[in-house]
């Protein structure tokens, strides 16, 4: 994971401009103006400025001022690294006059390497009937040639026509499924999205990314080649997730469909009972049936929905083994693993478990870019959900 | 520097003179670039005095000068070399009077009776003017030299194009005869030459060997904006197609002229446009696409359908939209297909080349990453973001190999530490040097006409249908069939 520092401010120069009430091609003319303005000072008697650098046009949609101001702390930071052009939408469709206002903020960085790296952000809060038509908005603002990542904050409204448009403009649709309102609905719209649209414009989760060192640890106990045959025969896997009541189930159903595809279990049955506790029924390639359960627990420190415990058990060759991997009520960035194989004794290690920025998680969503294993997982986890519904 | 001249603006209070020709030649002022002596002579239909005329032109080089704020010294000698004429075009007196005004001027300012004539007019008055212009000895060069632009469209077929040229070259010889075409004007259009021809790296590359498509968009998001009886009459294939867009064709195709002289160049640009395969009636509905927009968004705001513009038939059948399809039949060409594309009320204003290059002829990393990597691809902008960009396929930084695609951008507004000047600064004076380089010859006019006559035949005919589109998009669904027809698609610009 790559880590993401912000730069020094000796080495950032800036520019703004706001305005309320504007039109976009004033808009985009003060665009252009900012951006010559920060290039000039570059110029000396030797040498020419260097050319703009951009990789990437981010497109953030925000329902409210909080979102907003998440999506340009996560910007703000990609862009130490990677130039980019961030357009953040804030949407108020209830609003009843239609209005655009306007903010913009470029800053040039001045890499130790001499190349500089440019950040622009164009924020624009969109009020009234404007809301509906959002990529007439967006879609002139678009740094050409470079990849459009959409971000959506909260709920992604997957029917919407201007969510549709929007995402015709896209290369790439980022959503955080830890913040859905109604995590069971939006993720079975998702799911229908990605089968529907994703060879064209692949969707990506930072939940999933967040999974991450979940998915390693559990890869890495059965790397070992005198491990493998336990892979075949994982019989039972055991889920906790923060929450009350059935609360946010994406991830750890995100974790049983990554286990679902890749090790190609047919879900049989599933069914939920109180308190958020699910028991589903998968059967193995040979015929041995794998119990999944999922169950909320109370855990104040995490977000929602994020992970407590992963336990797998399995059998092979006339002995078990059992994988636990906790994370420390303690200290929530660490996790203890324990790994029971047949009789020896219990082996106990406590590990770091990393806990990246969202900017840093993006960082890793927009190298994957196309995710098959997370579509794969997306598919087998919204079977998961429809099947208990 | 130019030698001193007078500059007649036919159309002096019109629409382009306000917006464009005033405050360009305002700049050249503010440049130092206009000769000592040199003077405009405003003449239109309007009665106004000297001062009326110089109180408009302040007003539009206030609003409309790419420099700001205004240099109001500059400004105030600019506007004492105002003046102004009242001429009926129909009237031989106004011309007379003109003519006098035009001597007693050359008398004081000793501009050695060269003059630059301006038809700032709408095309219908062409002819009547040029004619008026010969009656009365206005463009006889006794002494000094005396030129014309003539502003496009120049003619509205090849029959009338052929008429347009017959009638000028009666009164003033070819290489007086200035058609303005402004992209010409335009730096990064001129830099297309450069790009080709000052570089050795691209020209081994620039051919059917390694060239797979050329993409030529010219897109804006205004619709008629007022100019809907005009536009009506003529729509985007005559607007942009026949003029803007063919030269661009000629520009990105054409061999590499012996000189930056206006014959070499003009002479390589011609061939091309020879070269052009003609399209059979037969092939139109395979090879072009017509379109017309209808009510939509464009940059957040609500716009009409065209049909509902003011002055546009409500039952209008002219196209908004223009895709066509077409092969350069040379040797450097062969097989390799051009297609071009002009639209109103697009999602953005662009105006952009974009050679496309073939897939590598062998897949050393196999077919899993070439579905990550697009082909090399190299875009001249012309519009807005003036630039160039050339993409090419990457490793990503990560265990294993993993492509790619990124950009190399070179860009003019952050690249070179100057203001691009408009593109009428460059062609006025490039006129009053003598220099026609960078406007159109009279065989290069007719040879587009040659062969967007057939296309226009067709369409009227109704071959291809028209079809719809919503404003704020990129054009009706056949646009996007007449390049999967080929395995292509349009990029995004």
């Amino acid at each position: 994971m790559i880590r993401l520092r912000p730069r020094h401010p000796d080495q950032v120069r800036s520019a703004e401009w706001h305005e309320r009430g504007v039109t976009l091609p004033e808009v985009m003319s003060e665009v252009g103006r900012i951006h010559a303005q920060l290039a000039r000072p570059e110029a000396g008697d030797d040498a020419l400025p260097h050319p703009r650098n951009c990789c990437l046009n981010l497109v953030s949609i925000a329902d409210d001022e909080e979102e907003a101001r998440l999506a340009e702390r996560v910007g703000h930071l990609l862009a130490s690294h990677h130039p980019l052009r961030q357009l953040l939408v804030e949407l108020e469709p209830s609003h009843e006059v239609d209005r655009l206002d306007a903010w913009l903020h470029a800053e040039a960085h001045q890499a130790p390497d001499g190349m500089p790296v440019q950040f622009e952000r164009i924020r624009l809060k969109v009020t009234g009937a404007g809301t509906k038509h959002i990529d007439s908005l967006v879609a002139p603002l678009l740094v050409p040639e470079v990849p459009t990542c959409l971000w959506w904050l909260g709920n992604p409204p997957v029917s919407d026509e201007a969510f549709l448009r929007l995402l015709e403009l896209s290369d790439l649709l980022a959503v955080d499924s830890a913040t859905f309102e109604r995590p069971f609905l939006v993720t079975l719209e998702l799911a229908g999205l990605a089968e529907a649209v994703g060879r064209r414009v692949p969707v990506t989760d930072f939940h999933w990314a967040r999974l991450q060192p979940w998915r390693e640890l559990v890869a890495q106990f059965f790397q070992p080649q005198e491990r493998r045959d336990f892979l075949r025969g994982m019989n039972a896997v055991g889920i906790d997730y923060a929450g009350e009541g059935r609360g946010n189930r994406v991830a750890a159903a995100l974790l049983v469909g990554w286990l679902a595809t890749a090790l190609e279990w047919k879900l049989q049955r599933a069914a939920a009972g109180g308190g958020g506790a699910v028991a589903a029924l998968y059967r193995g390639p040979r015929g041995h049936s794998v119990e999944v359960h999922l169950r909320s627990v109370s855990a104040e420190k995490l977000a929602e929905g994020e992970l407590a415990a992963v336990r797998v058990d399995a059998a092979a060759g006339g002995r078990a083994c059992a994988l636990a991997i906790e994370r420390s009520a303690a200290n929530l960035e660490r996790v203890e693993v324990r790994i029971d194989i047949g009789e020896r004794e219990t082996l106990t290690e406590r590990l770091p478990l990393d806990t990246p920025a969202p900017a840093e998680l993006l960082v890793e969503m927009l190298n994957g870019m196309r995710d098959p294993v997370y579509m794969r997982s997306l598919a087998a986890a919204a079977d998961l959900l429809k099947a208990f519904r | 520097m130019a030698e001193p001249a007078l500059m007649v603006i036919f159309g002096a209070t019109g629409d382009l003179s306000k917006r464009k020709l005033l405050p360009s030649i305002y700049n050249l002022a503010r440049q130092r670039l206009l000769p000592p002596g040199f003077a405009v002579v405003g003449a239109a239909m309007d009665d106004l005095s000297e001062e009326d005329f110089r109180d408009h032109a302040k007003q539009s080089v206030t609003e409309f000068s790419r420099t700001q704020p205004v240099d109001e010294e500059v400004l105030k000698s600019f506007l004492a070399n105002l003046f102004y004429v009242s001429v009926k075009f129909d009237d031989a007196e106004g011309f007379k009077r003109l003519k006098a005004r035009l001597e007693e001027l050359d008398n004081q300012r000793h501009t050695g009776g060269d003059v630059v004539f301006y038809c700032a007019v709408p095309p219908p008055v062409y002819p009547l003017l040029v004619s008026q212009l010969g009656g009365c000895g206005l463009a006889r060069e006794e002494r000094g030299y005396r030129r014309i632009i003539i502003e496009k469209p120049f003619g509205s077929d090849l029959k009338s194009a052929r008429e347009l040229n017959g009638q000028l070259q009666k009164v003033f010889r070819e290489d007086n005869v200035y058609r303005i075409d402004h992209y010409l004007g335009k730096e990064t259009v001129q830099n297309i030459m450069v790009f080709r021809f000052a570089n050795s790296i691209f020209e081994p590359v620039w051919n059917c060997n390694y060239v797979d498509s050329v993409q030529i968009t010219v897109a804006e998001e205004l619709g008629v904006e007022g100019r809907g009886g005009y536009y009506d009459q003529a729509g985007a294939l005559r607007d942009i197609v026949q003029n803007h867009a063919l030269q661009l064709v000629t520009l990105t195709a054409m061999e590499p002229p012996v000189a930056f002289d206006a014959d070499a160049v003009r002479d390589e640009k011609v061939k091309v446009l020879r070269a052009v395969r003609p399209l059979a009636a037969s092939e139109m509905p395979a090879n072009t696409v017509r379109g017309q927009y209808q009510a939509g968004f464009v940059l957040g705001q609500k716009v009409p359908a065209y049909r509902e513009e003011p002055s546009v038939k409500p039952d209008s059948e002219t196209e908004t939209f223009a895709a066509v399809k077409f092969q350069v039949d040379n040797w450097r060409w062969a097989g390799v297909p051009f297609y071009v594309r002009s639209s109103k009320r697009a999602p953005k204003r662009v105006t952009e080349i974009r050679v496309q290059f073939k897939r590598p002829a062998h897949l050393t990393f196999g077919r899993e990453q070439l579905r990550e990597t697009q082909p090399n691809a190299l875009i001249l902008r012309i519009q807005p973001e003036e630039g160039i960009s050339l993409k090419f396929s990457a490793k990503l930084p990560s265990g294993g190999v993993r492509l790619r695609t990124v950009n190399m951008d070179f860009l003019y507004l952050s690249s070179f530490v100057v203001d691009a000047p408009d593109a009428y600064e460059r062609l006025l004076v490039d006129c009053m040097l003598g220099d026609p380089t960078l406007f159109t010859r009279a065989d290069e006019v007719e040879h587009a006409w040659g062969f967007v006559d057939p296309i226009e035949a067709a369409w009227r005919a109704g071959r291809p249908p028209l079809e719809f589109y919503k404003a704020g998009t990129w054009g009706p669904k056949g646009s996007d069939r007449l390049l999967e027809a080929d395995g292509h698609k349009w990029a995004v610009p």
